[in-house]
């Protein structure tokens, strides 16, 4: 079908209707319109995102935001919601996000490398879904994380190295994935107790044991 | 325009075998090609049976009295693939319609044969390719053309521009690109013309205003054209709807368009147009929606606009528009929607505003108003979205407004308005959305409220007093509740932790004491709690860590005493953990996710001993749970006592 989103119609309501919809193409609240792609980009059975109305001049008042006052989103709270879809590299321009809670899901799809522009991200649950691909280098860019959670996923590749310039680090867990590779042991590394078990193709020396 | 020898060609060879091929055998032709093996929509098309021409029986089939094919709809059958040359056949068929399918491919040539076509009508498909125009030349019937939302692509075909007959061409929901042909003006006839939601670019030709008879013209949205609207547009005396939205238009509005007497709809939202709005627009006697939002208008909004007496619908919302809105917005009689958020108008609303009894809509946010809010203006118990956001509107919510049960949305948020919020606006059966934040609204909440379709309460940053009623239990949908920076004393009724969809709580910064209540445990909806800042006291309940969707717990600043429980460290969710300023003691298990906490979290609190700190382990028992400077004190004093009787002991050896 054609790019045909636009509304001709002869129904006066759906005409008003559309036209406040194509506002928000216009309107320049990009965190909102971050979201909305990646409203669309997940499928919602249980209609968690429902209220995530585009037409809104900003997500502040959509249900699982948080936003603090001048507007900006903070958290993303999407836990245990029975979403399935993927990720989207939007997710990327939400600057002022801390919390982005999507674990317990059924997101697939690979991690998206924007998530590394999240200079202010202190915690990033991902946890338990089934998500692919490789971590992305770009998450040591995050010099504000304190919780790394990516445990019970089907994440391949290796730990980047990048992660422990973050200082901030204190959870962090992949248990329950494919990673491969050694386990860092320097900067936050040293302390980190990298929770629950070892990745099982992981020895307690942090090296490769069974090359797949 | 001449045809090609070929297309001659393949009608002459189409007009010999017509008399081979009957237009039963065309029908089936036209079912085997294009239906799915699966699809039974055409079952019916069945040629056994007694009748002579069954065909004519078929349904969506109407024959002559020559049993010849004289209207075919096959809409919505789910028919895939590309249509039949053989289609070319029926070449007595005047209504032709294969709307919303599946179709692909190209249009046929031999469709040029076709004459007889009064209505052909393609939409709702994904045909492709260029649109074959010339195949209309021996069309001399044809009144409707409708090939909307397809993948058609190329330039606007200009093979048709010589129909005489063509009422209604629909062009719009295709790929075309390059300029909105000249030549379109030839087509004398056009009632209804669309083109928009394509790529097409260059200028709109002035030239469309010779089509004296067009009463609908759709030429916007994903479109990108040069310069602005043609000011010859103003002669379209017929003209009833004008849609040129989100097209990339610059330039002013042209003064011209006053003209246009029989004008209904007037959508020029979403371009770059500059400039004042043109008082003689209010020529436009027929107006019943004016939609100039999202532009860069300046100026005022004109006075003459009074005499607009059908205008149901104002869109006007992010432009650089200024001055008052006018007193006469109050009086026009049809008003339903008035949406001018994000410009510069300042002064008040019309007192009067409402008075119409027909007011569905109103958003004034983000510009400079001030005064009072217009008491009658759900007098006609239509009001549904009620947003004045980020203005400098006082005085107190009309009690008129309280009796409102239209509505949906009450957006107040950032103003100056005071008094009692009426008791009323917390027993609406379809209001969704309460936002009061950041006002000077005082008094007590009722202790009857009620209303399933509430979701989000926000009444924070006020003066707002008494105690948080129970009833808040009634509010069945409630997802966020909000009442932080008001000063709201009692406890914390436990009653609202019933609430089975709850997600956020904040009671941050208010005078509430007593326990938290442990009713809480079951909320397992909660996502994020803040009772910071209160003299809220007792334990930190240990159910707390059945919440296992939690992700941010704030008690700071209150008086809890007791131990932080250990549970905690089990709830993999919490995020952000805040039990500073209190009376907690204890040490805290350096274990699970407490490990993830600096020692901010827990700072403030005299006896308690984070995870991480080495120095104060030994001083606190961490067996024991005490509240009482006393208890402590007996601690201490045993733990002396031990010590000495332990030296005494390895003295003696």
């Amino acid at each position: 079908m054609a790019a045909a989103s636009w509304p001709w119609t002869l129904s006066a309501s759906l005409t008003v209707t559309l036209t406040v919809t194509l506002v928000s193409v216009a309107n320049g609240n990009s965190e909102g319109d971050a979201l909305y792609t990646l409203r669309k980009s997940l499928s919602d059975p249980d209609n968690v995102l429902q209220s995530w109305d585009p037409t809104l001049v900003n997500p502040c008042t959509w249900f699982h935001i948080t936003c603090n006052q001048d507007n900006h989103v903070t958290r993303v709270d999407l836990g245990n919601s029975n979403l399935s879809g993927h990720l989207v590299r939007e997710l990327g321009k939400l600057e002022h996000l801390q919390y982005l809670e999507v674990y317990k899901n059924n997101i697939q799809g690979s991690i998206p490398s924007e998530l590394g522009n999240l200079r202010n991200l202190v915690s990033l649950d991902l946890y338990n879904n089934n998500i692919s691909g490789i971590i992305p280098t770009s998450l040591g860019k995050l010099k504000s994380l304190v919780f790394l959670r990516l445990n019970g996923n089907r994440l391949t590749g290796p730990i980047p190295r990048e992660l422990v310039g973050i200082s901030s680090l204190k959870v962090v867990d992949v248990s329950n994935n494919d990673i491969c590779g050694t386990i860092p042991t320097s900067g936050p590394f040293e302390h980190v107790p990298l929770n629950n078990d070892f990745p099982s193709s992981l020895g307690p020396t942090g090296k490769l044991v069974n090359q797949l | 325009m001449r045809i090609s020898l070929q297309l001659l060609l393949v009608l002459l060879v189409f007009a010999i075998s017509s008399a081979y091929t009957s237009d039963l055998e065309v029908l089936l032709k036209l079912k085997s090609s294009m239906t799915s093996t699966w699809d039974s929509g055409l079952k019916d098309w069945d040629p056994s049976g007694e009748s002579t021409s069954p065909h004519c029986f078929f349904s969506g089939v109407a024959c002559d009295e020559d049993k010849r094919v004289v209207s075919l709809n096959m809409s919505f059958h789910n028919l895939s693939g590309s249509v039949p040359p053989e289609i070319g056949l029926l070449n007595k068929v005047e209504n032709l319609i294969l709307a919303a399918n599946n179709l692909t491919g190209r249009i046929p040539a031999e469709m040029a044969n076709l004459t007889s076509l009064k209505i052909l009508n393609i939409s709702n498909n994904m045909f492709m390719g260029n649109f074959p125009g010339e195949i209309t030349l021996g069309m001399t019937q044809l009144e409707v053309l409708d090939i909307y939302n397809n993948n058609f692509s190329g330039l606007l075909p200009t093979g048709l521009v010589n129909l005489k007959n063509l009422k209604h061409l629909h062009l719009g929901g295709n790929f075309f690109f390059g300029r909105i042909p000249e030549s379109y003006s030839k087509i004398q006839s056009l009632e209804y013309f669309a083109c928009g939601g394509n790529e097409l670019s260059g200028k709109i030709p002035a030239s469309l205003a010779y089509l004296k008879r067009l009463k609908y013209m759709y030429l916007g949205y994903f479109n990108s054209y040069e310069g602005g609207i043609p000011p010859e547009f103003g002669s379209l005396t017929s003209l009833e709807v004008l849609d040129i939205a989100s097209c990339n238009l610059s330039g002013e509005i042209p003064a011209s368009l006053g003209h246009l007497k029989h004008l209904r709809r007037l959508y020029l939202q979403m371009n770059s147009l500059l400039g004042a709005i043109p008082h003689e627009l209010s020529g436009l006697a027929s107006l019943e929606h004016l939609d100039l939002s999202v532009n860069q208008l300046s100026g005022e909004i004109p006075g003459s606009f009074s005499k607009l007496e059908n205008v149901t619908l104002i869109h006007l919302f992010k432009n650089n528009l200024s001055g008052p809105i006018p007193q006469f917005i109050g009086d026009l009689p049809n008003l339903q929607v008035l949406h001018i958020w994000g410009n510069n108008f300042t002064s008040e609303l019309p007192a009067n505003l409402g008075r119409n009894e027909k007011v569905t809509h109103l958003d004034a946010s983000s510009n400079c108003l001030t005064g009072s809010i217009p008491q009658d203006l759900c007098k006609g118990g239509k009001l549904s979205e009620f947003i004045l956001m980020n203005n400098f509107f006082s005085g107190p919510i009309p009690e008129e407004l309280g009796y409102c049960k239209s509505l949906t949305k009450i957006r107040l948020m950032n103003n100056t308005l005071n008094g009692t919020i009426p008791a009323g606006i917390f027993n609406m059966p379809a209001l969704t959305i309460i936002e009061l934040t950041n006002n000077n609204f005082s008094g007590e909440l009722p202790s009857n409220m009620s209303g399933n379709a509430l979701e989000r309460l926000d009444l924070s940053r006020n003066g707002i007093t008494g105690r948080i009623p129970p009833a808040f239990d009634n509010f069945l949908n409630l997802k966020n509740l909000l009442l932080d920076g008001n000063r709201f004393y009692g406890k914390i009724s436990e009653e609202i932790f019933r609430l089975k969809f709850l997600s956020g709580i904040n009671l941050s910064t208010n005078n509430l004491s007593g326990a938290i209540p442990t009713s809480i445990s079951s909320c397992t909806s909660l996502t994020s709690i803040d009772f910071s800042r209160n003299s809220l006291d007792g334990e930190i309940p240990s159910g707390i860590a059945s919440l296992k969707n939690l992700g941010m717990l704030d008690v700071s600043q209150n008086h809890f005493s007791g131990q932080v429980p250990s549970e905690i460290q089990y709830m993999s969710s919490l995020v952000e953990l805040d039990v500073s300023n209190n009376n907690l003691s204890g040490k805290i298990p350096a274990s699970g996710q407490l490990l993830a906490f600096d020692d901010s979290s827990f700072s403030g609190n005299p006896n308690l001993c984070p995870p991480h700190n080495m120095s104060c382990q030994s001083l606190v028992n961490s067996a024991q749970a005490s509240s009482s400077h006393g208890y402590k004190c007996w601690h201490s004093i045993r733990k002396l006592l031990v010590s000495i009787i332990t030296l005494c002991l390895l003295s003696i050896y």
